[in-house]
C-alpha cells in the first residue's frame, strides 16, 4: 500500500479534519462563557488533538441545562426506557456469553471464564432490583465486582467478544446508577479496561512496538467512550425527560395558583372599589334624602334643593360603577383611548405578523359606542389583510375634526379590482350607518386596500 | 303620532323605573305614554295593536331581553323608532341592538328633559347617544357629505402640516420623511383629506386649498 493509493481517503480526510479544526478553533474564540485561560487550553488541546478534543470540547462546554440532575434521585427515570435498555442489554449479553463459550471451550481456563461470566450474569440480574435504598452497598459494590471480573475475561479471552460484554456491563451500570456515579463507575472501566486489554497484548511474552501500542491504545478508547457516552447521554435524556414533565406539572399548578390569586386580588380590588365609590355615595344620598324628607311640608324649596344634591351624588356614583366595570372588564383603564388602542394593535400585530402603524390624532376619548366600533373595525380590517392581501404593513389613522371621527385603513397588499363584500365588511357598513356616518372602501390590484369612515361625533356642530 | 303627541312604548322589567320614565314623561305635554311591557315578548305581543312612534327598551330582562325584541320590532315595524336605556354604556348588546336598526341608547340616569329631546330627536331620524351628543347627530349620511366648504380651522394641526406640505407639491413619501411619519399614514391622512374636502384627487385638492387657504 503507497500513499498514492490512499490519496482519495487522505486528501479529502485531512482537509475535513483542518476544516473542523479551524472550524471549532474560530468558535472556542469566540465562546463568550469562557474565560481567557479556558479559552486558550481548549485551542491548544484542539490544535493538537484534533476531533476527540473537538468531541471533549463540545461535550463539556455546552450550555448546561441543570445541574441537579446529577443529584437528582436515580429512580426518576422514565421507567419504561431504563426497563427497555436493560432487557436489550441482557439479550446482548446472552449472546455474547453463548459467543464466548463457543470460542473458548477448548481453554485450560475454560472454567474460570465460566464462573466469572456467571458472576456477572447474576449481578447482572441483581442490579436491576437494587438501588439507593434497598441493598445500599451492595448497589455500590456490585458495578466494581462485575467491572472487575468482566476486564479479567476480557484479559483471558482473545477474541473481541468479550470486549462487547464488558461494554454491556458498563452501560448496564450507566442504565442502573445516577449520573454522578455513573461517571465514576465509568472511569473506573475505562481504567480497568484499557489497562487490561493492555496487558493482554503482552500475554507471552509478546513484543509489541511503540506505534501497535499508541494505535490500539487510541482505537480501544474510542471505542469505550463512545459506546458509553451513548449510554450516558441516553440516561442523562431519560432523566431530564421526566425532570421536564414534572417541570411542566409544577408550572401548571403554580399558573393556577396564580390565577386564583389574580382573582382573589381581583375580587378585593372590586370590593374596594364599590366601597370607594357606591357605598360612600349612596350613603350620603341616603343620609340627604332623609333631611329632605324631614323638610318636606315645612321647607318645601329646601327639600327639592336637598333631592337635586342627592341625585348629583348617586349619579356620580354610577360614573363611578362604570368607570370600574370597564377597567375590571378590559383589565386596564378603558378610559384612555390611545393605551387601550395600542394594546389591542400589539396583540393584533403579534397573531397577524403584520406591522402596524397607527396614528390617534383626536383631542378627546370617543364615546364607547364609538371606540367599540373602532375595535370591532381595527379586528375586521386586519383579518382581511391577514387572509387575503399578502400585506406585510398596514396603517390605521383615526382623526376628529369638524364634530366627525374619521377611520382610514391602509394595507400594502397586492389589492384587487373586486372586493367581494363578506359579512365583516358588510357589518361595517351597517354599523357605520346606524352610527349616522358612513364607511366605504376601496381597492384595485396592486394598490392595497383602504377604507375610510365617518362617524359623526355630535361633540361640535359643523354648519348647517 | 295622534294628536300632536308623541306615543311612547316603555319597556323595563322593573315596574319602579317605568313609574319613574311615567313620572318623568307624562309631565309634558307633547309626549303620551301609550302602554308599557315588562319584557321583550310582552312588547311584541302587545306593539301590533297600539302602534307606538317610539319604544324606550331596556337590554336585560328575563323571557325575551331588548337586543332580540329591537330584532323583531325593526324587521316587522321598520317605522317604530327603538331607543335603548342601559346602565352601563360599552356593552355588546347596544351595539347589536343598533346593529338591528335601534336609533341609539340612553343611559339610564339621564334627565327629564334630555329624555324628551332625545325622544323627539329620533322622531326625526336622528342617531341617539348619550349625553349632550342626542340632537345634534343627523344619521342621514347625506349631512357627512354634502356639507358646504368645510373651514379651514376644523383640519387638525397634523393635517394642517400635511396640506401645506401637499401645496408646495412634495410626495406622499417626500411628506412622510419630513413629518417621520409611515408612507401609508400619509397615504390615509391625505386619502381623509380628500374625503373631507369631497374631491378624488391631488390636482384639485391643491387647487381647493390654494382658493381656500389664500383668501
Amino acid at each position: 500500500m503507497s500513499v498514492d493509493q490512499i490519496i482519495p481517503i487522505l486528501v479529502p480526510g485531512a482537509l475535513i479534519q483542518l476544516a473542523l479544526q479551524i472550524y471549532y478553533i474560530k468558535q472556542c474564540w469566540e465562546n463568550q462563557r469562557l474565560s481567557q485561560g479556558k479559552k486558550a487550553l481548549w485551542i491548544v488541546m484542539i490544535a493538537m488533538f484534533n476531533l476527540p478534543a473537538i468531541a471533549v470540547y463540545l461535550i463539556v462546554t455546552r450550555e448546561k441545562t441543570s445541574n441537579d440532575i446529577d443529584y437528582i434521585d436515580n429512580r426518576k427515570v422514565d421507567r419504561n426506557i431504563k426497563q427497555a435498555v436493560s432487557v436489550i442489554l441482557y439479550l446482548f449479553f446472552m449472546v455474547f456469553t453463548i459467543t464466548i463459550l463457543f470460542n473458548n471451550h477448548k481453554r485450560d481456563d475454560f472454567n474460570l471464564i465460566v464462573i466469572l461470566l456467571s458472576v456477572n450474569f447474576v449481578l447482572l440480574a441483581v442490579s436491576w432490583f437494587l438501588n439507593n435504598d434497598r441493598g445500599r452497598y451492595l448497589h455500590y459494590i456490585i458495578p466494581v465486582v462485575s467491572l472487575a471480573a468482566a476486564a479479567y475475561v476480557n484479559y483471558l479471552d482473545d477474541y473481541s467478544t468479550t470486549t462487547l460484554i464488558f461494554l454491556v456491563i458498563a452501560a448496564n451500570i450507566i442504565n442502573n446508577h445516577s449520573p454522578k456515579s455513573s461517571k465514576i463507575y465509568g472511569i473506573m472501566g475505562f481504567i480497568l479496561f484499557i489497562g487490561l486489554e493492555t496487558a493482554a497484548l503482552y500475554k507471552g511474552g509478546a513484543v509489541v512496538s511503540t506505534d501497535e501500542l499508541i494505535g490500539f491504545i487510541y482505537l480501544n478508547s474510542a471505542i469505550y467512550i463512545l459506546v458509553l457516552l451513548a449510554f450516558y447521554l441516553l440516561k442523562r435524556q431519560m432523566i431530564l425527560n421526566v425532570r421536564l414533565k414534572e417541570l411542566i406539572s409544577e408550572i401548571s399548578e403554580k399558573g393556577k395558583a396564580l390565577e386564583e390569586m389574580t382573582v382573589i386580588s381581583e375580587r378585593n380590588k372590586i370590593a374596594g372599589e364599590i366601597h370607594d365609590t357606591v357605598g360612600h355615595t349612596l350613603t350620603t344620598a341616603m343620609i340627604s334624602l332623609d333631611v329632605a324628607a324631614g323638610e318636606i311640608g315645612n321647607d318645601d324649596k329646601k327639600a327639592s334643593e336637598i333631592i337635586a344634591l342627592a341625585r348629583q351624588q348617586i349619579k356620580k356614583g354610577m360614573d363611578d360603577i362604570r368607570y370600574s366595570v370597564r377597567t375590571i372588564k378590559h383589565g386596564h383603564d378603558d378610559g384612555d383611548f390611545e393605551t387601550a388602542l395600542s394594546i389591542m394593535i400589539q396583540e393584533l400585530e403579534k397573531s397577524a405578523n403584520i406591522k402596524i402603524n397607527s396614528v390617534l390624532d383626536i383631542n378627546e376619548n370617543p364615546i364607547p359606542i364609538h371606540k367599540n366600533l373602532i375595535y370591532r373595525v381595527i379586528k375586521e380590517c386586519i383579518t382581511n389583510s391577514m387572509k387575503h392581501s399578502g400585506c406585510t404593513e398596514a396603517d390605521i389613522l383615526i382623526t376628529e375634526s369638524g364634530g366627525i371621527l374619521n377611520y382610514t385603513y391602509s394595507d400594502n397588499g397586492k389589492g384587487a379590482d373586486e372586493i367581494k363584500e363578506g359579512f365583516g365588511l358588510s357589518n361595517i357598513r351597517e354599523m357605520s350607518k346606524a352610527m349616522g356616518g358612513n364607511a366605504v372602501y376601496t381597492s384595485a390590484e396592486g394598490e392595497g386596500f383602504t377604507m375610510n369612515i365617518q362617524i359623526p361625533t355630535g361633540r361640535e356642530v359643523f354648519n348647517d | 303620532m295622534t294628536d300632536g303627541k308623541i306615543s311612547v312604548f316603555l319597556v323595563d322589567d322593573q315596574a319602579l323605573i317605568r313609574d319613574g320614565l311615567k313620572a318623568i314623561l307624562g309631565n309634558g305635554n307633547d309626549i303620551q305614554i301609550v302602554g308599557e311591557a315588562s319584557n321583550g315578548k310582552e312588547v311584541i305581543s302587545m306593539v301590533k295593536e297600539c302602534r307606538p312612534d317610539v319604544i324606550l327598551m331596556d337590554i336585560r330582562m328575563p323571557e325575551m331581553d331588548g337586543v332580540e325584541a329591537t330584532g323583531y320590532i325593526k324587521k316587522n315595524f321598520p317605522d317604530i323608532k327603538v331607543i335603548i336605556l342601559t346602565t352601563f354604556d360599552d356593552d355588546d348588546y347596544i351595539f347589536k341592538a343598533m346593529s338591528y336598526g335601534a336609533s341609539g341608547y340612553l343611559l339610564k340616569d339621564i334627565q327629564g328633559e334630555e329624555l324628551v329631546s332625545a325622544i323627539k330627536s329620533s322622531m326625526k331620524g336622528n342617531v341617539i347617544l348619550p349625553g349632550k351628543i342626542a340632537e345634534k347627530i343627523t344619521s342621514r349620511l347625506s349631512s357627512i357629505n354634502s356639507r358646504p366648504n368645510i373651514k379651514i380651522d376644523e383640519f387638525t394641526e397634523r393635517e394642517m402640516d400635511i396640506i401645506n406640505l401637499l401645496i408646495e407639491g412634495k410626495s406622499n413619501s417626500d411628506i412622510a420623511k419630513q413629518l417621520y411619519l409611515s408612507n401609508g399614514t400619509v397615504k390615509n391622512y391625505v386619502s381623509q383629506i380628500y374625503m373631507k374636502i369631497n374631491v378624488s384627487d391631488r390636482a384639485n385638492a391643491i387647487l381647493y386649498f390654494k382658493r381656500h387657504l389664500n383668501s
